[in-house]
């Protein structure tokens, strides 16, 4: 095996280096698993002891702003999918393309869960700092929005950081830094970035649907 | 091969996750009771998961990789269980 200067010394060949940075970043998406399921454990258990507070406190989140923000998060993780594809082709400039409209609808989402923020502050959604719930189990209710502003914004900072690693990896495909043999830093930001969308997709179903039959 | 046409089973995916998540929302509207949960729930379960076996591409991944994915998983199950064995049985 021919040493390129991408190959790091304590691997064979790039085959078992992408397999190590796969392994490595699975390693750091589990702990996110954990960091992220201790707030919906917590959200399960509140959930189960009052189901009513839950269902009226869900129906004041706008479920547009909520279904368009995932349709764009499942959008730019196509996109991402894609990148990688064209990478192994060595199509280097059309993924910097693809990496850069996915960290745009990223900025997008960011956008829309900023203009969310906006209403539910103006709506006094805001727990701790101005929340008045209408009807049954007010109390219960900003636990609700005490999950929500943590889980998204939690799940924000994730993709604010996944924008930033998104523009560079595709400055770094538009550079050719990467090529058919070599992608690895490429597919590890993928992973990154597919498993915040991931995250949003249960986040979406927890906070959006309930209560609206 | 024109890296302009994104490969079938990527766009497959994509499409299907958009299916499910048109699915899920309409379905969140109809009053079946504590279905609603289970289907919300479900629907995000199968939309997870095509993210993770097909753009994340653990469905080609090595078997150690794979084991080291669902090992977040499954101790965030063992959390689960137990937080909700407490909860739901209580008097």
């Amino acid at each position: 095996m021919r040493r390129t200067p991408e190959l790091a010394p304590q691997f064979v060949d790039l085959d078992q280096q992408q397999d190590a940075a796969s392994l490595g970043m699975w390693t750091f998406l589990a702990t996110e698993v954990l960091f992220f399921g201790g707030l919906i454990t917590l959200y399960c258990a509140y959930r189960t002891m009052h189901p009513d507070a839950f269902a009226a406190a869900a129906r004041h989140t706008r479920i547009a702003i909520g279904a368009g923000n995932t349709a764009i998060m499942l959008t730019s993780s196509f996109l991402v999918a894609w990148a990688v594809w064209c990478l192994r082709l060595n199509q280097g400039r059309i993924a910097a393309l693809l990496f850069w409209c996915a960290a745009a609808l990223g900025v997008a989402f960011l956008g829309f869960k900023g203009v969310e923020y906006a209403i539910e502050y103006r709506e006094r959604l805001v727990p701790g700092f101005n929340f008045v719930a209408g009807g049954a189990g007010a109390g219960a209710q900003q636990l609700f929005f005490a999950f929500y502003f943590v889980a998204t914004g939690l799940h924000a900072i994730h993709v604010a950081i996944g924008v930033v690693v998104l523009i560079v990896v595709g400055w770094r495909s538009r550079a050719r830094a990467y090529s058919t043999r070599y992608h690895a830093p490429a597919t590890v930001a993928g992973l990154y970035w597919h498993f915040v969308d991931v995250v949003w997709v249960v986040l979406f179903a927890l906070i959006y649907l309930p209560g609206r039959s | 091969m024109n890296a302009w046409v994104p490969p079938r089973h990527l766009v497959l995916s994509f499409a299907a996750l958009l299916l499910l998540l048109g699915l899920t929302v309409t379905v969140a509207y109809l009053p079946l009771g504590p279905m609603n949960t289970v289907l919300a729930l479900g629907i995000a379960t199968v939309k997870a998961t095509i993210v993770m076996a097909v753009f994340m591409e653990l469905r080609k991944s090595p078997a150690l990789t794979i084991a080291f994915a669902a090992a977040g998983f499954l101790w965030l199950s063992i959390l689960l269980w137990l937080a909700m064995a407490d909860v739901l049985t209580r008097g």
